[in-house]
């Protein structure tokens, strides 16, 4: 019983801050219609830019404002001067935003070498009922839960309502006087500085090298389609169920068959709610 | 006027043939050398690159090869057997290059081996494990007698972990590792190596190199409490897997195959817990020359190389600059001759190839590796005790 605790505390605690990945992802397809793949490289950047904060003897937490308004300002800049200009071609939207990825992956491997970093953890574990609860993980999984909140609050304010109108209907929101671009540079950066930030909250957990954020992309991306493309609730609901689906898989089968397992769950999902898991698309259309 | 103009010219002209004279002598040795430098593999490619560098700048300065400095030509082989085998083609039939050095792994060493063999060039294998190399220059030997491996392959290596693991006493051990090809293959070699000394394992799973899901092998090993786990993942996710082990409490030993745990600057941000150690090639101690390498590579680079791919990519050109001076010339057949007759002393011991032209790596061999365990972010060899 204390195993399955444990791998169910874990699962639920690592779930939260890959689901900022992920929605991060999923918001910009709804308000864009466009898929970013350069959303790893933005996760990458938050790890990197929190190693060096904390090579120059800063914390890991107190790199956390420098990483999302660092990437919250590269993703408006990127979205701006680079996927403006072709963003109606949605084909060339996903190979310039792979070409970012690929640039900033370069960029990594000049300022810190191809080597694997890493950094230590801040706070310490506690025992709690024969598991092993780690503080530095609870303090990740509830800031990114604050974010969360926030970012659903804001969805329900006035500006969120833009936000929502933008992604229902672009040029109606247009005619009722919405600056339409500046909506999606906004959330295009926000959804950046999130993936980043997520970057960050992991960093401790993980090793850092300049290829990290091509898994983030391709599970996020997993999650999303799973979910529902453009459906944020989906998306973090779908994230916690196929995490806990692979730590299952892992430890009453075999570690070989969590990844298996999990694209089978994808696939099953996608052929029998094509629409994804809450079925957000099917009613948008 | 015109008998100046005309000595002017011939001045100009015995210049130019001076000058190119003077240059000629400069064209020694060119060894192309087949490394990573991008991809998922750059770190160790990088590695290998400044261990060369280093290499090359310490033969130079005693004199090169038969008096002529030696010239190394990178190409990147981008951890795929394509790219390989177009940079291979490109150093010796642009480059010019008579001998190879490299590749990483396994899977561009098969492609580089087979562009050595229908070109006639040498090629020195400094890193890749694989048991298929050996296999083919003993049973094609005619075609594949370009090739000689200076590192240790699966079973030598399992050999070497197995000798470790017996000393301590253990009664058993668990194995952990991604699921790709060597790993297998020396997970095997390994359990071999050690049913004979009644040590068997009380796990053995492998995970993919994606996304695993660490923390469930962490709490099955817990609960299986192996007397030493192995694991068998030189990349990124050992770092994580280590991590996560100490995080939940698994406080057994862990024995690493090497590579990113052999990196001094992560061993410094890893928790503390129950030892941890790794396989090396050779370490500060198992020769002057080993010492000397470690030092200056500390010095010129600011970190202790991991004692792997770095120390065996440097040992592969000394051997091959070795066996050049003893053969006196850059001839290949008598090249293949020299190093399958001769020894070659190195940073990492003595080197002698067998039939199938594998450094003989194994206790008495000459070649015995180190294991190495990490204290407060230092490492300290363990075995074999001298």
């Amino acid at each position: 019983m204390e195993q399955e605790l444990q791998l169910a505390l874990s699962g639920l605690l690592a779930g939260f801050t890959y689901a900022l990945v992920a929605v991060g992802l999923t918001l910009v397809f709804g308000i864009m219609g466009v898929v970013n793949l350069s959303h790893g490289a933005f996760f990458a950047l938050g790890a990197f830019v929190t190693y060096g904060v904390v090579q120059w003897g800063g914390g890991s937490f107190l790199a956390l404002p420098v990483v999302f308004l660092l990437s919250l300002l590269l993703g408006m800049g990127l979205e701006r001067w680079v996927i403006r200009p072709v963003r109606r071609h949605h084909a060339v939207v996903a190979i310039v935003t792979l070409a970012v990825a690929i640039f900033m992956e370069q960029v990594f491997q000049l300022v810190w070498g191809p080597d694997y970093h890493s950094i230590p953890r801040e706070l310490p574990l506690v025992g709690f009922m024969g598991t092993t609860v780690d503080l530095q993980q609870i303090a990740a999984a509830l800031v990114a839960v604050a974010l969360l909140l926030v970012l659903f609050g804001l969805l329900r304010t006035r500006i969120g309502m833009a936000v929502r109108l933008v992604a229902q209907d672009a040029e109606g929101a247009a005619l009722v006087g919405i600056d339409v671009p500046r909506v999606q540079t906004v959330v295009f950066g926000v959804a950046c500085g999130l993936a980043a930030v997520a970057g960050n909250l992991t960093a401790f957990a993980h090793s850092i090298y300049p290829a990290m954020g091509r898994v983030p992309l391709v599970m996020s991306l997993a999650v999303v389609i799973f979910g529902g493309l453009g459906n944020v609730h989906a998306a973090l609901v779908a994230g916690l169920i196929l995490g806990l689906v692979a730590s299952g898989v892992s430890f009453y089968v075999s570690p070989e068959w969590s990844y298996i397992t999990m694209l089978l769950v994808i696939a099953v999902g996608l052929l029998t709610r094509p629409s994804g898991l809450l079925g957000r698309v099917g009613r948008r259309d | 006027m015109r008998g100046r103009g005309v000595l002017a010219l011939v001045g100009l002209l015995a210049l130019f043939v001076w000058t190119g004279c003077a240059r000629a002598p400069g064209t020694g040795l060119k060894v192309g050398v087949l490394v990573p430098l991008t991809g998922p593999f750059a770190s160790q490619g990088q590695a290998m690159q400044q261990s060369l560098q280093l290499a090359v700048e310490e033969l130079n300065r005693a004199g090169g090869v038969l008096g002529r400095p030696v010239e190394l030509l990178f190409g990147d082989s981008k951890g795929t057997a394509d790219a390989t085998r177009s940079e291979a083609l490109r150093l010796i039939q642009r480059e010019k290059v008579k001998v190879l050095l490299g590749a990483y792994l396994s899977e561009e060493t098969m492609a580089a081996a087979e562009v050595a063999a229908e070109n006639g060039v040498l090629l020195m294998v400094p890193v890749a494990a694989t048991n298929e190399l050996n296999a083919r220059v003993a049973s094609e030997y005619d075609k594949y007698k370009y090739v000689f491996r200076t590192s240790y392959n699966i079973d030598q290596w399992a050999g070497l972990m197995g000798g470790f693991i017996a000393d301590t006493g253990v009664g058993n051990y668990a194995f952990v590792g991604t699921n790709i090809r060597w790993n297998r293959e020396l997970a095997q070699a390994l359990r071999e190596h050690l049913a004979r000394s009644g040590i068997a394992p009380v796990y053995e799973e492998f995970y993919s190199p994606k996304e695993p899901a660490l923390e469930p092998i962490v709490v099955a090993l817990k609960g299986k409490d192996p007397g030493v786990v192995v694991l068998g993942d030189p990349g990124q996710q050992s770092i994580n897997l280590v991590k996560k082990a100490r995080d939940l409490g698994l406080n057994a030993p862990l024995f690493s195959v090497g590579g990113a745990l052999g990196d001094e600057r992560v061993a410094r941000t890893l928790p503390a817990g129950g030892p941890l150690y790794f396989q090396a090639a050779a370490w500060d101690r198992t020769s002057e020359e080993a010492r000397r390498f470690f030092s200056a590579y500390q010095e010129k680079y600011g970190y202790h190389p991991a004692g792997y791919a770095d120390v065996l990519a440097r040992d592969a050109l000394f051997v091959l600059a070795q066996a050049v001076n003893k053969a006196g010339s850059l001839d290949v057949p008598r090249l293949i001759q020299t190093l399958e007759q001769g020894e070659f002393r190195a940073a990492c011991g003595v080197y002698r190839f067998d039939r199938s032209h594998q450094a003989r790596w194994g206790k008495g061999e000459g070649l015995e590796g180190m294991v190495v365990e990490w204290k407060d972010g230092r490492g300290e060899a363990r075995w074999p005790r001298m």
